[in-house]
């Protein structure tokens, strides 16, 4: 098969999932983040009061997108027919776990935006804390729903994690997904990299059990 | 009344999803043993046999289930047994405990889950299986476990949609002999598009298409419609492609160069009023192109039978060119 | 009995074993923390604690603070329909509440708009430690001097928060029946201690304000958790393709539906009883010489939870059978976020609304005035609950008889996805 085909069958692979699996977990974010905007004030925010909405709500929609990436083949019977085309699966969650990424960071950015024509003081670190905590929040969902073939398990994880945050959130440390909110201006590196770490121990554990 | 309580009686029925109708105007009349409802893929077979086990409503017609009316759901529920053509049981489960769950369902006691069970498994030849979690069982194996639950509480009716569907030949003649001994003692409505099934199994069969019942009879009846309208002949591999286009194949066996064709005609070609599948064309009119030569009649089969039944009825038979 | 077998569903499932580990969670993280004995006041203590009094010399200059604080910061905080708001006022009605504000501290508008710089950032960088972390301070916010008018009388001055509360849209915490919750706070007197020692010690109290204090944590908990057990459960059928063989049993509807939501409720329960005796067992070993009574205080206890088990999980299964699965947590968890918001941590105690809060061991007297609201709104949350099941039902029965096929063809990409062409009913 040569380069052109592949080029051909990535988009024509990329298209399908952008119109059959992305739309719902993309109105979900959207969802939220139209509530977002409008359980807080969103304007003239300055300091920590900036990461409040980004950190209470917004990060959510990291789970919307990226908990649901294995979603379409949960059943066995059908994630047994995808496994066998030629493209391999894992190439298939790849694609979505990276436009489900980008949508993430693209979301955000819009929203912070909008934060800012509301003349709210959002500065660049506010911006990649939210990206780090709404991937992390995502990849732990994406991790649990993935091996456990279970999408509600999957959330409630997340749901668990949050709690937790919200509860005992200094002794999480730089692992807080409030941290901002507190007052914290570093150390959301270390959520991102733990997102990292999750997502490719959730593809080896799968790819080892030939889930993917 | 005797002869009520062990029969289906459907009279006039219609159902229709939205604005389109699935069955037009059924009526048929289904005897103990085993009845085949054949037809293609879209036919109507599936939401007939839906409705008899009251998961559809129909919109008109009336249905008695040996004396039941159908709208009584629950009596109706409790003397059929059902196996759909797509299903599964709780993968995490046992086969025994899945059984044992769908009984529970059906009301058993314990005790006679526990007779019936063992029964089953046992004739159905999953005894050793008893304690293997549902998903670890092959196709074959699921879809006997399939009809031992349909069969749990002993229904009066059986009714079993494509059950033989991907299925080795091995377990296909073993399925089929299962259902022909359930048969004995109850009614079974097997529904399939693989005219073999029926031939094997069934004596009395009803033909449906889009919704309407074509025909209903016994195979006997159904072979002796088709009587001296099926030929065989021996023709070159380059004639082919016209023989097809001229005549219904119904069978094909290739060999050097030359290929046996088997096609269905109103008499012998060479005469008049062969039948062709071009539209348009008078039935008399003797067909454009070289017609097979030394063709000869040939008994017909069930699945002759089968296309023939369809085409009388002015079914449009498309394909054979695979 | 299929009552034990559909518990074996639920206990083995993946979202219960998740939701037992919240609930201990929960419970280790936050309420063994706060689990103290209750001492009674000494004369000459410094601190008896926090009342609320009807006062206006308290509460008015209390107000007024507040009130100039989230206009300088330009933002108010609201609970307009018991779910949490932020607001923010227009040019217009900003000028209005400026208006307000002037007549409430003699100030004029340019004076009070002068001292915006207030509003500045209330964490201030403070150079970095050794390890290269910044360090913060957190910054007071200072508000103008200013002393209430003379003039200003406690009815006129009501009047005025009325107007600030219409200005804001209502639900704000200027609201006049809700002024002295939020502003009449006063550290307590001695006598005013000894009260609440006594209300509290009072026969059948006691294991009361222990269990409040579990339950307003255990609330948080349960009014999400159940809809992930109950949505898991409800999808078993759909996702192991086993409806029809289940909807052609002989059993009723009322049987399986009945007996399913049975289940969820009483495995859920069992965690959440243990806990409970767990604290019974804990407070029973801080009062050696005290015989507790526990009677009423578990079950008021059971009164505060188990609606919320029973609400969410039969919001989780209507939902479920509606729509999907993940519809029903998104929803569920989206109800729950904005109830959680919307309430104050003390004391609120609403007589609608998913979420009770009173996070104190003591303030019993407070509790025991709302006691009437909580009675009304568990009652509306088992309401809502029955309200959920029975539609449940109905639309279970649909689906059996092969109705709502229509849903199904409409939600069909929500549950079968990427892989679609599942083959429907219809041939």
């Amino acid at each position: 098969m040569g380069t052109h085909g592949r080029a051909g069958n990535f988009w024509g692979i990329l298209k399908t999932n952008l119109r059959r699996q992305f739309p719902l977990p993309a109105l979900a974010a959207l969802a939220l983040m139209a509530l977002t905007g409008l359980m807080f004030n969103i304007n003239s925010l300055e300091g920590d009061a900036v990461a409040r909405p980004l950190e209470t709500l917004l990060i959510w929609i990291g789970p919307a997108l990226l908990a649901t990436v294995f979603l379409p083949e949960q059943n066995p019977e059908i994630r047994d027919v995808v496994r066998a085309r030629q493209t391999s699966y894992l190439q298939v969650c790849l694609l979505r776990i990276l436009y489900s990424v980008l949508t993430v960071v693209l979301l955000i950015l819009v929203f912070t935006g909008i934060m800012r024509a509301g003349e709210s003081r959002v500065l660049p670190y506010h911006i990649w804390g939210s990206i780090c905590s709404a991937l992390l929040l995502g990849a732990l969902g994406l991790t649990i729903s993935g091996v456990t073939g279970n999408a509600a398990g999957g959330f409630m994880a997340c749901m668990l994690y949050y709690l937790a945050s919200y509860g005992i959130g200094r002794k999480l440390g730089a692992f807080s997904l409030f941290s901002m909110s507190k007052g914290a201006v570093q150390g959301k590196g270390w959520q991102l990299l733990a997102a990292a770490l999750l997502v490719a121990a959730a593809l080896y554990i799968m790819k080892r059990r030939r889930q993917i | 009344m005797k002869q009520k309580d062990n029969c289906i009686i459907i009279s006039h029925v219609d159902k229709y999803y939205g604005k389109k109708q699935a069955l037009k105007d059924v009526s048929l009349q289904i005897e103990q043993g085993m009845f085949g409802l054949l037809g293609r893929n879209g036919a109507g077979k599936t939401t007939l046999m839906k409705t008899l086990v009251t998961l559809h409503e129909k919109q008109a017609g009336e249905i008695s289930v040996c004396g039941i009316p159908i709208s009584h759901a629950r009596e109706i529920r409790g003397i059929t047994g059902y196996l759909p053509q797509d299903f599964s049981m709780y993968p995490n489960m046992t086969v025994y405990e899945c059984l044992d769950y769908l009984g529970m369902l059906s009301g058993m006691p314990k005790a006679l889950r526990q007779k019936r069970i063992a029964l089953l498994l046992k004739r159905v030849n999953l005894t050793e299986k008893k304690r293997s979690r549902v998903k670890s069982l092959s196709g074959g194996m699921k879809r006997r476990l399939g009809i031992a639950q349909a069969l749990l509480h002993d229904p009066k009716v059986l009714i079993v949609d494509e059950p033989t569907a991907g299925l080795d030949p091995e377990e296909r003649i073993r399925f089929r002999n299962l259902l022909c001994e359930v048969a004995e003692e109850r009614i079974v409505i097997l529904s399939t598009h693989i005219v073999g099934d029926i031939e094997a199994t069934c004596e009395n069969i009803a033909i449906l298409n889009e919704g309407e019942l074509l025909w209903s009879g016994t195979v006997t009846q159904l072979l002796e419609n088709a009587k001296g309208k099926v030929y065989t002949a021996e023709i070159p591999t380059s004639m082919l492609p016209q023989v097809k286009r001229d005549y219904i194949v119904t069978g094909m066996l290739r060999s050097e160069h030359m290929v046996t064709v088997r096609f269905l005609a109103d008499e012998l070609p060479g005469g008049h009023g062969a039948v062709t599948k071009s539209a348009g064309r008078e039935p008399g009119e003797p067909s454009v192109g070289g017609l097979p030569a030394g063709a000869r009649e040939a008994m017909p089969n069930c699945e002759d039978a089968y296309m023939y039944c369809l085409h009388q009825h002015g079914c449009e038979i498309v394909g054979g060119d695979i | 009995m299929l009552f034990v077998k559909e518990c074996k569903k639920v206990i083995c499932s993946l979202t219960f074993v998740l939701f037992v580990v919240t609930v201990v969670a929960m419970y280790i993280s936050q309420y063994s923390n706060d689990l103290r004995t209750i001492a009674q006041p000494r004369p000459r203590q410094d601190d008896y604690g926090v009342t609320i009094r009807e006062d206006p010399q308290l509460i008015m200059p209390a107000a007024v603070q507040s009130l100039l604080g989230e206009y300088l910061s330009g933002s108010y905080t609201a609970y307009p329909i018991g779910l949490y708001k932020n607001v923010r006022l227009k040019e217009g009605k900003r000028l209005e509440m400026r208006a307000v504000l002037e007549e409430l501290t003699g100030l004029s508008g340019e004076e009070i708009d002068g001292y915006n710089d207030f509003s500045e950032a209330r964490f201030v960088h403070e150079g970095t430690d050794e390890d290269g972390n910044p360090v913060m301070r957190y910054q007071e916010m200072v508000l103008p001097a200013y002393s209430l008018p003379e003039s200003l009388t406690y009815e006129r001055f009501c009047e005025l928060m009325d107007k600030a509360d219409d200005l804001i849209g209502g639900g704000s915490s200027y609201a006049v029946e809700t002024l002295a919750g939020y502003f009449g706070k006063a550290p307590m007197t001695y006598e005013e201690a000894m009260e609440e020692y006594e209300a509290v010690m009072a026969p059948g109290q006691l294991g009361r304000a222990y269990l409040r204090l579990h339950c307003d944590y255990m609330g948080i908990d349960l009014a999400v958790m159940p809809v992930f057990v109950a949505a898991a459960l409800w999808q078993l059928d759909r996702r192991a393709r086993m409806q029809s063989l289940i909807y052609t049993r002989k059993s009723s509807t009322v049987r399986i539906v009945a007996t399913r939501y049975l289940a969820l409720v009483c495995c859920m329960t069992v965690p959440v009883l243990l806990t409970l005796l767990y604290t019974v067992c804990l407070v029973n070993g801080m009062y050696p010489q005290m015989s507790i009574n526990w009677g009423s205080g578990l079950g008021m206890a059971l009164l505060w939870l188990l609606p919320d088990i029973l609400a969410v999980s039969a919001v989780g299964i209507l939902l479920t059978e509606l729509f999907s699965p993940l519809l029903a947590v998104f929803l569920q968890c989206v109800w729950w976020f904005l109830s959680l918001q919307g309430t104050k941590l003390t004391g609120d105690v609403g007589r609608f609304g998913l979420q009770l809060r009173h996070n104190s061991l003591g303030n019993t007297l407070l509790w025991q005035s709302q006691e009437s609201n909580f009675l009304c709104n568990r009652l509306a949350l088992t309401a809502l609950a029955l309200l959920c099941l029975v539609l449940t039902l109905w639309l279970y029965e649909q689906k059996r008889k092969g109705g709502m096929a229509w849903m199904n063809r409409l939600l069909s990409p929500v549950k079968v996805g990427l892989a679609g062409n599942r083959k429907e009913g219809g041939k």
